[in-house]
């Protein structure tokens, strides 16, 4: 979007027409802003120009008569303000306008009230408020200019009150929203408090205040260390890098121990802070019969099923018998009295809570590590439960010797006949369970996103559950499946194959096989399946579970590189050649030039030939033959015919040899360039190395002395132009090896079944260092080329089941030996070949 | 016009005969060259070895000297250095098949007055030859001493 006039101009053509319309500049770092400004206001009755830099606005100030200028505040050259304030310097008559989304609020006050700024609009606007502020000011001026005196009102103290009033109405929302939160905070009745990156407390609410009585009220600002323990603030500031969650248990607090749990809260990719939640885990499912002693909340209550008393056998009210019967029961049981102190407790009671029984009694429950919603009851609720029918039942953390332990509480009033209340509270210890629950919910989510299909099958090989992933694959609902026959699945084809793998299963506890799944809609999915038998209590057994991965992503990334691969060795070979392109253009350019030259030169002589055959035409057809031998004589000493049939000759020569040597060229380059047929066949190889020398004859005949020693080769079965490859880029690295000049010697021979083909040079050599590294794809020491020739070359020679290995010493040289097995590549090798050269065939 | 038949054949007039030198390893490309240039007036001295090149450089006076870029005793560009240190009177021309930047860079640098793409046109070898024969002397007549 260009920010020039052009584009003002042409946003209001209405204005356009007249030279003296007035002119408004608008000046926002934000592009779509000014197109939305000029969308709306291209009807106006003014000229509007628009621009993103402070700068281009300044200028225009300077150059044309700006009536209005409207600026954001927000800008990276220059602030809003400041450039209103260069404004009214260069410009005084143009009115001032900030529009702002209440950035900066100082800096924009302070330029009211100095007068910088006239008028203050609010982003988002209103569009016909915006239209009529600027209507409204251009009328101002244009009365300013051209009459009367402006309105009595100051402007200055209008928009500041209206600026107060904004910015007043602004702050009154955000109170009203952080009043809010902070009530909702404190409603809550886990203790809750936010640690900021600077490790003081952002914010708390009421419950964690009063885990911290040595405080006295208000957390808030103070540095979390100073009330935390060490190891929390910890793991709070590994959380503000890391964003997580995670809990922190058997924390000591006043006067119990409570697990804690942080959870990161993010921004973006910052973690302001961190909220840490005091006590049970989160993750419980408030049951309809949770509940909390907060002030002013609900408190569930749950009717006895009868009040109606049950006739107790004499027996049973002496005091050593009720004991016995008490602490039968496996429920912890204590009874206090109605100033909250103990009146008895049963075995179980003592055992969870670590105490001798008889010390407990007479004390208060506060100190027996009961969870402080018992304790606190008697002072809430003392009301509530003084009814009889009520009891109260809830969970929370309670301190035991083994640590923290989650209890279910239940607390009942008895009045006894003598008017004596008594508050009868059982606990039942729900740690393991909800451990349990926990780890199941736990393992539930790990199943549910896992990456992988699992499911699980009973005994008579239905599903009992499946997982999402499972499910998703299969095109259908996780509730569809379950119950459903597994094999079913599964193609009809394979599911002999799924039984035998379920038979050894049995045997061995696990099996695998790959066969393919049948979703409900589209083609069957290659899938691997892992059955592992389960372990169950009952004799007899038992159903498995199966693991379910797709194979399309893997089959797909195995063609994929299987593409690539075959693109990377005709690449290479292409990049080989291309790079010899330019000794080839020489190669063929030297006989072209020649020929051309020469043909020319040759039309010459054939000139001189004619004007002596013509000369001589006139003997055969009778004339005077005295006249005939003057003429011949002339142009016998005229064109020297002795040098002229001779030559004649040559260039002749020449030129048919210069043209034998481009058909050569081309044909080289041809067979080498070309994609292999698709077929190993027997070659030899000693041809294939005299081909390639010739084709990289011009790399290398300005470098080096080429010596060959070829022994006898039988023909190897291969692919030929693959093996080329392999040689011209050896010899390539031979050639750029030799820094002046120097040599390059290539022997073949055949040893027992193999044949072995050595290409040494007297360069630079390869240091030690390096040695393990050169066949790695992309790894070059050289500025030029990319690395990749040794490794193809590697390549090609294990796909043909050959070996190649490298001797070299700095400064002397290095031989490559190249090995190749005469009756060709191993099943496994070939087919590798065989695949990479069909994708290559395809290409071509 | 009598117009000399005989390549490379000197002309015993009191015009002095300017010496160019061409220098390929190939002969045939040579062998063209020595007939398109067969009707100049100059001296014309072939080789495929750039030291006698040298050699003669150093003997006699030689006006203008062409060297092909790639050959297996020196490059092109070594010989001009050496011709331009040993006689820098001398025009040099390279021949070329490849006339990529780096060559156009080289040019500048050592002093290589003039390139030629292989293959050439007859006409463009023999004109250039001809220009640069006659700034020679155009060079040689503003000096006080004749050569």
């Amino acid at each position: 979007m260009s920010d020039t006039e052009a584009t003002g101009s042409a946003a209001s053509a209405v204005s356009s027409i007249q030279d003296r319309a007035p002119v408004v500049v608008c000046v926002d770092d934000e592009v779509p802003i000014l197109a939305a400004l000029q969308r709306l206001l291209r009807r106006e009755p003014y000229r509007l120009l628009v621009t993103a830099k402070p700068d281009e606005a300044l200028q225009w100030v300077e150059r044309h008569k700006v009536s209005v200028l409207i600026a954001d505040q927000r800008m990276p050259e220059m602030k809003g303000t400041d450039l209103l304030k260069l404004v009214r310097e260069r410009s005084p008559g143009t009115i001032r306008v900030m529009l702002t989304g209440y950035a900066d609020i100082g800096a924009i006050s302070e330029a009211v009230n100095d007068g910088a700024i006239r008028r203050l609009i609010n982003k988002p606007w209103d569009d016909e408020e915006l239209k009529r502020t600027i209507r409204d000011l251009l009328a101002q001026r244009e009365f300013q200019e051209n009459g009367a005196p402006a309105p009595v009102e100051a402007p200055r103290t209008n928009t500041l009150k209206q600026a107060n009033r904004e910015l007043e109405e602004t702050v009154r929302h955000q109170t009203c929203a952080l009043r809010l939160a902070q009530l909702m905070l404190d409603a809550v009745d886990v203790p809750m408090a936010g640690v900021a990156v600077d490790l003081k407390i952002v914010d708390c609410n009421r419950s964690f205040a009063r885990l911290f009585p040595a405080q006295g009220g208000s957390l808030r600002g103070t540095d979390a260390r100073s009330v935390l323990p060490g190891e929390v603030c910890e793991r709070i500031q590994a959380l503000l890098r890391q964003p997580g969650e995670e809990w922190v248990s058997d924390v000591p607090f006043a006067s119990e121990r409570l697990p804690v749990c942080l959870t990161a809260l993010r921004e973006g990719d910052a973690a302001p802070a961190v909220m840490l939640r005091v006590g049970s885990a989160p993750s419980v499912t408030p049951t309809p019969r949770s509940f909390s002693f907060a002030e002013g909340r609900e408190v569930q209550r749950i009717l006895r099923d009868d009040a109606a008393p049950m006739n107790v056998p004499p027996v049973l009210l002496q005091p050593r018998t009720f004991d016995a019967v008490l602490s039968a029961s496996p429920e912890p049981v204590i009874v206090f009295d109605g100033e909250g102190r103990v009146l008895y407790a049963n075995a179980a009671a003592a055992q969870l809570l670590g105490w001798d029984r008889r010390q407990m009694a007479g004390r208060p429950a506060r100190e027996l590590g009961l969870p402080r919603e018992i304790a606190e009851s008697f002072d809430a609720e003392r009301e509530t439960l003084s009814r009889p029918e009520r009891i109260l039942v809830g969970e929370a953390a309670c301190g035991t010797p083994r640590g923290t332990s989650i209890v279910e509480y239940a607390l009942g009033v008895v009045k006894a006949e003598d008017g004596v209340d008594a508050v009868v509270c059982t606990l039942r210890d729900v740690t393991a369970h909800k451990q349990v629950e926990e780890e199941l919910r736990r393992r539930t989510l790990v199943l549910e996103h896992a990456v992988e299909g699992v499911a699980r099958v009973s005994r008579d090989g239905r599903y009992e559950h499946v997982n999402s992933f499972l499910a998703g694959l299969l095109g259908r609902a996780p509730e569809e499946l379950t119950g459903a026959e597994w094999r079913e699945m599964f193609h009809p084809d394979d599911r002999v194959g799924l039984e035998a793998a379920r038979r050894q299963m049995m045997l061995h506890g696990r099996a695998e096989v790959e066969v393919r799944a049948v979703p409900r809609e589209g083609p069957p999915i290659p899938v691997h399946v892992l059955l592992i038998k389960t372990q169950d209590q009952e004799e007899g057994s038992c159903g498995h579970y199966a693991f379910v991965r797709d194979l399309r992503e893997r089959k797909r990334v195995e063609e994929e590189r299987q593409r690539m691969a075959a693109e990377l060795l005709q690449g290479q070979k292409l990049q080989a050649v291309g790079r010899l392109a330019a000794g080839i253009a020489h190669e063929i350019n030297n006989p072209v030039g020649y020929m051309l030259s020469n043909l020319t030169t040759l039309e010459d002589y054939f000139r001189d030939l004619a004007r002596l055959i013509r000369a001589a035409e006139p003997l055969v057809g009778g004339s005077d033959p005295a006249g005939v031998r003057q003429a011949l004589e002339r142009l016998y000493r005229e064109i020297d015919t002795g040098y002229l049939l001779e030559d004649f000759d040559k260039a002749l020569q020449d030129c048919m040899e210069g043209a034998q040597r481009v058909r050569e060229i081309v044909r080289n380059l041809r067979d080498f360039s070309h994609a292999d047929e698709g077929q190993m066949k027997p070659s030899d190889l000693n041809a294939g190395l005299e081909n390639t020398l010739r084709i990289c004859w011009n790399e290398l005949k300005y470098k080096a002395t080429v010596h060959r020693d070829y022994g006898p080769l039988p023909p190897v079965l291969c692919y030929p132009q693959r093996i080329n490859q392999v040689f011209l880029n050896l010899l390539i690295n031979a050639a750029q090896a030799i820094e002046d000049r120097g040599e390059i010697s290539i022997s073949t021979r055949q040893e027992n079944d193999a044949v072995v083909i050595r290409i040494r040079d007297t360069g630079r050599g390869i240091p030690r260092e390096h040695m393990s590294r050169i066949f790695e794809p992309f790894f070059t020491t050289k500025s030029i080329g990319s690395g990749v020739g040794l490794h193809v070359a590697y390549r090609i020679v294990a796909a043909h089941g050959g070996r190649i290995d490298v001797v070299s010493e700095v400064d002397k040289g290095t031989e490559f030996t190249v090995r190749l097995p005469i009756s060709g590549p191993s099943d496994l090798a070939m087919e590798a070949a065989d695949r990479e050269s069909v994708q290559a065939a395809k290409k071509d | 016009m009598n117009e000399e038949r005989q390549p490379n054949e000197g002309d015993k007039a009191k015009v002095r005969r300017h010496v160019v030198v061409c220098v390929d390893d190939e002969a045939r490309i040579l062998a063209a060259i020595r007939r398109i240039l067969r009707r100049e007036p100059y001296e014309l001295l072939t080789t495929s070895d750039p030291r006698e090149a040298l050699e003669w450089i150093e003997k006699r006076d030689v006006s203008v000297l062409v060297v092909d870029e790639r050959m297996p005793q020196m490059r092109g560009v070594d010989v001009l250095k050496v011709a331009r240190e040993r006689s820098p009177g001398t025009a040099r021309v390279m021949l070329t098949a490849y006339p990529h930047s780096g060559m156009i860079l080289e040019r500048v640098s050592k002093g290589i007055q003039r390139l030629i793409t292989k293959p050439w046109r007859d006409e463009d070898l023999r004109r250039m030859i001809q220009d640069l024969v006659r700034e020679r002397e155009a060079v040689e007549s503003a000096r006080p001493e004749a050569s």
